[in-house]
C-alpha cells in the first residue's frame, strides 16, 4: 500500500524525469553555446590539469545523484514502515502524519539538482578560460 | 516493528515529535562547511589566472566538501525527522531512527514501569521548553518538547492520576 507521499512522488515523478534534466540539458546547451562563442571549446581539454578536473567534477556529479537517490528510497522505506506502524497501532483511524519530511524530502532533491547545476556552470565558465 | 505490533484494545493517547533544538547543531555544521567551501570557490576564482593548480586544487576541494557537507546535512534531517515518541493506553514507544546508521525503537510497557520522571536541565531547556522524560529503566528519551505536560498524559495512562 502506497504512503500519500510515495503516491505525490509517482505522480510528479514522470514530471520531474521530463521536466528537470530537459530544463538542466537546456540550461547547458544554452550555457555551452553562449559559452563557445566566448571561448574555444577545446580549453576544457587544453591541459592535464582540466581535463583531471572535468572527469572529477563529472564522476561527483555522478555519484551526488547515486547518494539521492539511494538516499531517498532508504528515507521513503523507512517512512512506510512508521505509517504502516501507526495504521496498525490506531485500527484504521485516521492516521496523523506529519508535513515536514515531505517538505524536507523535496528541499533536498531540489537543493542537489541547483547544486548541481550551479557547480557544471562554475566549472564551465571557469575565470581564466575567457 | 512486528516486535511492537499492538494488542487488542490498544488505544494512541498521543503522538510527539522531538523538539526542534537537534537540528541546530547539524544547521550550524552545515553553514560552516558551507561557507569554507564557498571561500574555496572564490580562491579558486581568485586564482584561475595566476596558479591554474592551486586554482584546480581549490575547486575540486570546495565541491567535495559541499557535497558531503549537503548530503550529510539531509540524510541527518530526514532521519532526525522520523523521530516520535507514541504514548498510548498500555505503553509507549520511542521510535528513533536514523538513516543507513541506527534502527532504534524503544518500548517501555505499562505493566513494568510504575513511575516516570520529567527533567529540565539548563536555563535553555527551561526558556526552550523541552526535556527528557526518564522511566525505572531503559534509556531516557530525549529532546521531549513540554516533559511535564508529557509525563502527566503518561502517568494518566499508567493509571497513576
Amino acid at each position: 500500500m502506497l504512503t500519500d507521499l510515495e503516491r505525490l512522488f509517482l505522480r510528479r515523478l514522470p514530471c520531474v524525469i521530463l521536466v528537470t534534466p530537459g530544463t538542466v540539458v537546456l540550461l547547458l546547451y544554452g550555457a555551452i553555446m553562449g559559452w563557445m562563442d566566448l571561448v574555444y571549446p577545446q580549453a576544457l581539454f587544453s591541459t592535464p590539469g582540466m581535463v583531471s578536473v572535468l572527469v572529477f567534477v563529472v564522476t561527483l556529479e555522478i555519484l551526488s545523484l547515486l547518494y539521492l537517490g539511494i538516499t531517498v528510497t532508504e528515507f521513503l522505506m523507512l517512512r512506510r514502515r512508521h505509517i504502516s506502524f501507526f495504521h496498525a497501532i490506531r485500527k484504521g483511524d485516521q492516521v496523523h502524519t506529519e508535513p515536514k519530511p515531505a517538505v524536507l524530502l523535496w528541499i533536498y532533491i531540489l537543493s542537489t539538482a541547483c547544486m548541481m547545476v550551479l557547480s557544471i556552470l562554475l566549472f564551465l565558465f571557469q575565470p581564466h578560460i575567457f | 516493528m512486528a516486535h511492537f505490533a499492538p494488542s487488542g484494545g490498544e488505544q494512541v493517547i498521543r503522538v510527539v515529535s522531538e523538539h526542534w533544538i537537534k537540528y541546530v547543531f547539524p544547521s550550524f555544521v552545515y553553514i560552516v562547511l558551507a561557507g569554507v567551501s564557498i571561500l574555496l570557490f572564490f580562491l579558486a576564482g581568485l586564482t584561475a589566472h595566476h596558479s591554474m593548480w592551486l586554482s584546480h586544487l581549490a575547486f575540486v576541494s570546495a565541491l567535495m566538501l559541499f557535497f558531503f557537507a549537503h548530503h550529510w546535512f539531509f540524510t541527518k534531517l530526514l532521519g532526525e525527522s522520523l523521530a516520535h515518541i507514541v504514548v498510548t493506553n498500555r505503553r509507549v514507544v520511542w521510535i528513533h531512527e536514523t538513516i543507513f546508521s541506527r534502527e532504534h525503537m524503544a518500548e517501555y510497557a505499562f505493566d513494568k514501569m510504575k513511575t516516570v520522571a520529567a527533567n529540565k536541565k539548563g536555563i535553555l531547556q527551561n526558556v526552550l521548553r523541552y526535556g527528557s522524560i526518564k522511566f525505572e529503566s531503559g534509556p531516557d528519551i530525549l529532546f521531549v518538547p513540554h516533559p511535564n505536560s508529557l509525563a502527566r498524559d503518561i502517568e494518566q495512562a499508567m493509571g497513576l492520576r
